[in-house]
C-alpha cells in the first residue's frame, strides 16, 4: 500500500467520503436523518432479535430473563421443527423445479411470433399480479370437493372415479399448496426468460439452423447454454418466495391438515411467535429460515458466477 | 456442388409497405463465386436469407439444380452461411463451433477434431482453437466463423459481408484467402457486399442490387464498363461517372454530341459496327476515360477551365466547366493544371455509354437504330 493510499484509507468514513472537508458538516447533517432511520428500523430489531434468542420472552409481555443457548437448544429436540424444516424442503424443491421448467417454456413460446402475442404476454402476469388472499379464495372455490369447479370435471371426465381430496390429504394437500404457488410465481420466472432470450441474437439461432440443428438442438446446444446464468437467477428468486411462502397456507389450510402436514418453517416461527407467544423461539426459527436463505443465495451466485467464467 | 436459382421470387416483410425484394429470377452458376453488390436495403442480405431457407419467399421457387427446395427448412439444404456478425456459439471454443455441424451430423469425435484441425491449418487459426469466441480477435471469429462453414463440404456457400468488420490489410488478405478456398473447394460461392472493391476482387460474376431490384448480372468488367443502366453506371466506380444529356449528330466525318448551352463535343470519327442511337441520350463518361491536358495549343477536344484538382493514386483528376457542364477527367501525365486554367478534353465514342434518358436503360451502340 502506497503512503497516499494509507493517508486516504486512516481518518473517520466520512473523511473518506469524496466531501470536502468543509462541507463534511453539512454532509452529516444530510445523512442523519436517514442513518437515524436505518438504526431504528433495521439495526435495532436486528440486535433486538439476536437478544431475544437468548432471553425468555412472551408476545404477550412481561418479565424477561435470560436463558443463553437453551432457545438454540431446543431446535435439536423439536419434532415439530425437524418436521418442518423437511416439509420446507417439500415446498421449497417441486416449487423450484415447477416454476423454472414452465417458466421457461412458457417464455420460449411467448418468444415465437404468432398474432395475439403481446396480449398473452400481457395476460401472462395476471397470477403474479393478484394479492395471495384473492388466490386462496379462487383456488378454494375451484377445488373445492363439493362444490368445487374442478372435481365435478375430472369425475365427467372419466379420469378419477370420486373427487379428489385436494385440502384434506395428507401429504397431498401440501402438493395443492405447491401447485397453487407455483400457478401464481411462474410468470415472474416466464417473464426474466423472456427478457433474457430477447438479448440472444437471432442470427446464432439462424446459424444453428443453418448448420443442420433441428429445434430440440437448437435450444440444447444454443438457446440452452446461453440461459444458464438466468437460470441460475431464477432459481434464487423462486427460492426466496417458497421458503418464505406463508399466506396461503395461512389462508388455505392454517398448517393442517392432520398433525402440521402443511407447516414450513416460515409458518412455524410464525405460528410460535404469535399464537404460542413465544417471541424467543420465534426469533430462533426465523434465524435458522434467514440462515438457509443466506446460504444457498450465495451458493447459487458463486455457482452463476463461476458457470459464466467457464 | 450446385447450381442455385431464384425463380420469379418475391419477398414482403410484414409491415413494410414496398417488396424487400420485387419478383426477381437470377441464377447463381455452379461453382462460380458471384457478388451480390448494392447499398443497404437493397435487399441482398434477403437473398441469402431466403437461399438458407431462414426466410421464406412471399411467392415464387428457389431450386437448386433444378430441384425445388423452397418448403425444405435450412437445417435440410445442405448450404452454408458466414453472418457479418460471426454468429459464433458463445458457450463453445472456436474448436467445437468449427466441429458443430459435424456433431449434429453424427460425426466421431476423433473424426470431427481431425476435420476441424485441417480447416484451421488451412486458415492459419490452429492455436486458437481452446479458445472461445469472446477471447478471440475480430480477425480470429471471422475465421472461426468461415471454418464452421468449410468443414462441412456444403453445396452452397452464403457469405453475408463476412469481412466488412475487418480492417484494411486484413480485408484484402482475406480476400485472396476466399479466393483460394473457392479454387479449392469449387463449389457456389454468393457472396453479399456493399463494397465493389470486394465484389470486383473476388466475383466471377457481379449480381448489382437496389430498392429490392436486380441492376445488372454480368461480370465486373462488363457491370463496370457496360453498365446496364444509369444506376449501375453511378454506383460503380472511384469517382462518380459523368453524365450529360443531348443528341448524337454526324458531320465532318466526326461523331458530335451536341448538349445544353450550345455544348458541342467532339467525339472523333465513328468506327464500323457502331450504331448511333437516333434522338435524345443520356450520356456517361467515366472520369478516367475523359483526358485532361493543358489547352496550349491546338487539336481536337474541347476547352473547359478547371475549377478543381484531386489526386486519386496513381493518377491525378480534375473538374472542369464546359459552359454550365462539370465533368471530371483524368490529367494526362506530367501536366500541371491548377483551378482556373484552361484545359483540352478529350473523349473517345467508345468509352461512352448511352442511355434512354426516360428509362435509364442502356443503349447498346451496336443493336441502336431503326430495327
Amino acid at each position: 500500500m502506497s503512503g497516499a493510499e494509507a493517508a486516504v484509507r486512516r481518518g473517520t468514513w466520512l473523511s473518506r467520503l469524496p466531501i470536502r472537508r468543509e462541507n463534511q458538516a453539512y454532509a452529516a447533517l444530510f445523512l442523519g436523518p436517514t442513518f437515524l432511520l436505518v438504526l431504528a428500523l433495521i439495526i435495532y430489531p436486528l440486535v433486538f432479535s439476536v437478544s431475544l434468542t437468548f432471553s425468555r420472552v412472551s408476545t404477550l409481555g412481561g418479565e424477561r430473563s435470560w436463558v443463553g443457548f437453551d432457545n438454540w437448544a431446543r431446535l435439536f429436540r423439536d419434532p415439530l421443527f425437524a418436521q418442518s424444516l423437511g416439509q420446507t424442503v417439500m415446498y421449497v424443491v417441486p416449487a423450484c423445479i415447477l416454476a423454472v421448467v414452465i417458466g421457461l417454456a412458457v417464455a420460449l413460446v411467448l418468444n415465437q411470433d404468432f398474432p395475439g402475442r403481446l396480449l398473452v404476454r400481457a395476460s401472462l402476469l395476471i397470477p403474479w399480479a393478484l394479492p395471495p388472499v384473492v388466490v386462496a379464495a379462487m383456488f378454494q372455490w375451484f377445488l373445492d370437493g363439493r362444490r368445487g369447479l374442478l372435481a365435478p370435471w375430472l369425475v365427467q371426465l372419466g379420469l378419477v372415479d370420486k373427487a379428489p381430496a385436494f385440502f384434506t390429504g395428507v401429504p397431498g394437500t401440501l402438493y395443492t399448496l405447491v401447485g397453487i404457488h407455483v400457478w401464481k410465481t411462474f410468470p415472474l420466472i416466464a417473464l426474466i426468460f423472456l427478457v433474457s432470450l430477447q438479448y440472444l441474437p437471432r442470427e446464432t439461432i439462424h446459424a444453428a439452423q443453418i448448420d443442420g440443428a433441428n429445434a430440440w438442438r437448437r435450444f440444447r446446444y444454443v438457446t440452452l447454454p446461453f440461459l444458464l446464468p438466468t437460470i441460475g437467477v431464477a432459481l434464487i428468486i423462486q427460492l426466496l418466495v417458497t421458503i418464505q411462502l406463508f399466506d396461503l397456507i395461512f389462508a388455505l389450510t392454517g398448517g393442517g391438515p392432520g398433525a402440521y402436514s402443511t407447516y414450513n418453517l416460515y409458518f412455524y416461527a410464525f405460528k410460535t411467535s404469535f399464537e404460542h407467544t413465544n417471541l424467543s423461539y420465534g426469533a430462533v426459527l426465523a434465524y435458522v429460515v434467514t440462515a438457509i436463505i443466506v446460504v444457498l443465495g450465495v451458493v447459487l451466485t458463486r455457482g452463476g458466477r463461476s458457470l459464466r467464467l467457464s | 456442388m450446385a447450381e442455385v436459382r431464384l425463380d420469379r421470387v418475391v419477398k414482403r416483410y410484414r409491415g413494410l409497405a414496398h417488396e424487400a425484394l420485387q419478383e426477381t429470377s437470377v441464377t447463381f452458376k455452379d461453382g462460380l463465386f458471384t457478388c451480390i453488390l448494392g447499398p443497404s436495403g437493397s435487399g441482398k442480405t434477403t437473398i441469402l436469407k431466403l437461399l438458407a431457407g431462414i426466410e421464406e419467399v412471399s411467392s415464387g421457387r428457389i431450386r437448386f439444380d433444378g430441384v425445388d427446395v423452397t418448403n425444405v427448412t435450412p437445417e435440410r439444404r445442405d448450404v452454408a452461411m458466414v453472418f457479418q456478425s460471426y454468429a459464433l456459439y458463445p458457450n463453445m471454443t472456436a474448436r467445437d463451433n468449427i466441429a458443430f455441424p459435424l456433431q449434429l451430423r453424427g460425426l466421431p469425435r476423433a473424426e470431427r477434431y481431425r476435420r476441424v484441425d485441417e480447416v484451421a491449418a488451412m486458415l492459419g487459426i490452429g492455436p486458437t482453437l481452446a479458445r472461445h469466441p469472446r477471447q478471440l480477435s475480430g480477425g480470429e471469429r471471422q475465421r472461426v466463423a468461415l471454418g464452421r462453414a468449410i468443414v462441412r463440404d456444403p453445396k452452397v456457400f452464403l457469405l453475408d459481408e463476412p469481412i466488412s468488420n475487418l480492417d484494411a490489410n486484413l480485408r484484402m488478405q482475406t480476400r485472396e484467402e476466399l479466393k483460394r478456398i473457392h479454387a479449392d473447394l469449387k463449389a457456389t460461392f454468393i457472396y453479399v457486399t456493399h463494397d465493389q472493391d470486394d465484389a470486383s476482387a473476388m466475383g466471377d460474376e457481379v449480381v448489382v442490387m437496389a430498392a429490392g431490384r436486380i441492376h445488372q448480372a454480368d461480370t465486373p468488367t462488363a457491370v463496370y464498363w457496360q453498365p446496364a443502366d444509369r444506376f449501375v453506371a453511378s454506383f460503380l466506380g472511384r469517382l462518380p461517372m459523368n453524365f450529360v444529356t443531348g443528341t448524337l449528330g454526324e458531320g465532318d466525318g466526326s461523331v458530335v454530341l451536341e448538349g445544353p448551352d450550345g455544348l458541342a463535343l467532339d467525339l472523333g470519327p465513328r468506327p464500323d459496327g457502331v450504331r448511333l442511337p437516333p434522338g435524345r441520350v443520356l450520356v456517361g463518361i467515366r472520369p478516367e476515360s475523359v483526358q485532361a491536358a493543358r489547352a496550349d495549343g491546338p487539336g481536337p477536344g474541347v476547352i473547359g477551365t478547371v475549377t478543381l484538382t484531386e489526386v486519386v493514386p496513381p493518377d491525378r483528376y480534375l473538374t472542369a466547366a464546359v459552359g454550365s457542364w462539370s465533368v471530371r477527367a483524368r490529367v494526362v501525365d506530367g501536366d500541371e493544371v491548377q483551378p482556373g486554367d484552361q484545359v483540352r478534353l478529350r473523349f473517345g465514342l467508345r468509352s461512352l455509354n448511352f442511355f434512354d434518358p426516360e428509362s435509364e436503360q442502356r443503349l447498346d451502340m451496336s443493336s441502336a437504330g431503326p430495327s
